[in-house]
């Protein structure tokens, strides 16, 4: 498979992120047991989700930095804009390796609580902010993805 | 009486139950912070010392953000698996441990923000 194919991978696998999120949200609102089963499939998601965007990504990375002056790195280290490499690419690439991490302990919480979280607001506030980190550091790899690919695609 | 006594040293099923599960829910908190920040320190390492850069690099096309990664992956997993095993009385609270995440999450991410990057790598030459 060409690059540029791995690269839409992960780009659309990360729009199933955003999309299990808002899903897993809405049910983690108001939880019964019925919806706590969509949860379930929702974290899951979000985190099988989270983990293929990191391999497919770490793939795409290696075209991206390829040792060659047509690489994007090569490209974007060569133009008037070097910064987007040395400090939006280095952040991104490692705030994006924090998500599966954050979407794995999300699926660990909604399994360990359990029916807890039908009858404990508290369980699923702190789900909840566990959910809007994966979320944020997602919306941070996602936007700064997004320019650097506007700035060189691989 | 012997047996009264045993009774009463050893808590129900269901709470030492919820001790454990507890104990895995905080040990899987603070793997998490741990993961962020140890791929931030990792990093940091590696632009302060280019030993550690070349024994990072696990898989030459990725670099040596393939040794990052997969060592915090590790340092993470480590401690959510240890914790537990180490740790059993825990807050009933988990806000605490919500809190020790956000902030291995933030330091992480300060840490491969390349300007502090930059400036702890040249703190610890």
């Amino acid at each position: 498979m060409q690059p540029e194919w791995w690269a839409l991978l992960h780009g659309f696998l990360a729009t199933v992120f955003l999309m299990s999120f808002s899903g897993s949200f809405v049910e983690l609102i108001a939880t019964n047991l019925p919806s706590l089963r969509r949860l379930k499939i929702g974290l899951s998601v979000m985190a099988v989700s989270s983990w293929a965007i990191l391999a497919t990504g770490t793939y795409a990375y290696i075209f991206y930095r390829a040792p060659v002056a047509e690489s994007a790195r090569s490209r974007i280290l060569a133009g008037p804009a070097p910064w987007v490499h040395s400090v939006l690419m280095e952040l991104k690439e490692f705030t994006g390796a924090f998500v599966p991490v954050i979407a794995l302990l999300a699926v660990l919480l909604v399994f360990s609580w359990n029916n807890r979280l039908i009858t404990e607001a508290r369980l699923r506030r702190v789900l909840g902010v566990v959910m809007w980190a994966a979320m944020l550091w997602t919306l941070l790899a996602y936007g700064l993805g997004a320019f650097i690919t506007k700035t060189a695609s691989i | 009486m012997h047996t009264q006594i045993e009774t009463n040293s050893i808590p129900p099923l269901r709470e030492r139950s919820e001790t454990r599960s507890g104990a895995v829910v905080a040990g899987a908190f603070a793997g998490s912070g741990v993961a962020a920040v140890a791929i931030g320190f990792f990093h940091v390492l590696a632009e302060a010392f280019p030993a550690v850069k070349s024994f990072l690099t696990l898989h030459t096309g990725i670099g040596p953000y393939s040794g990052k990664v997969l060592l915090g992956y590790v340092s993470g997993a480590l401690v959510a698996v240890l914790f537990p095993v180490f740790v059993r009385q825990v807050s009933e609270s988990p806000w605490p441990w919500v809190k020790v995440m956000l902030v291995g999450l933030v330091l992480g991410t300060l840490m491969v923000f390349a300007p502090v990057t930059h400036w702890l790598a040249e703190v610890l030459k």
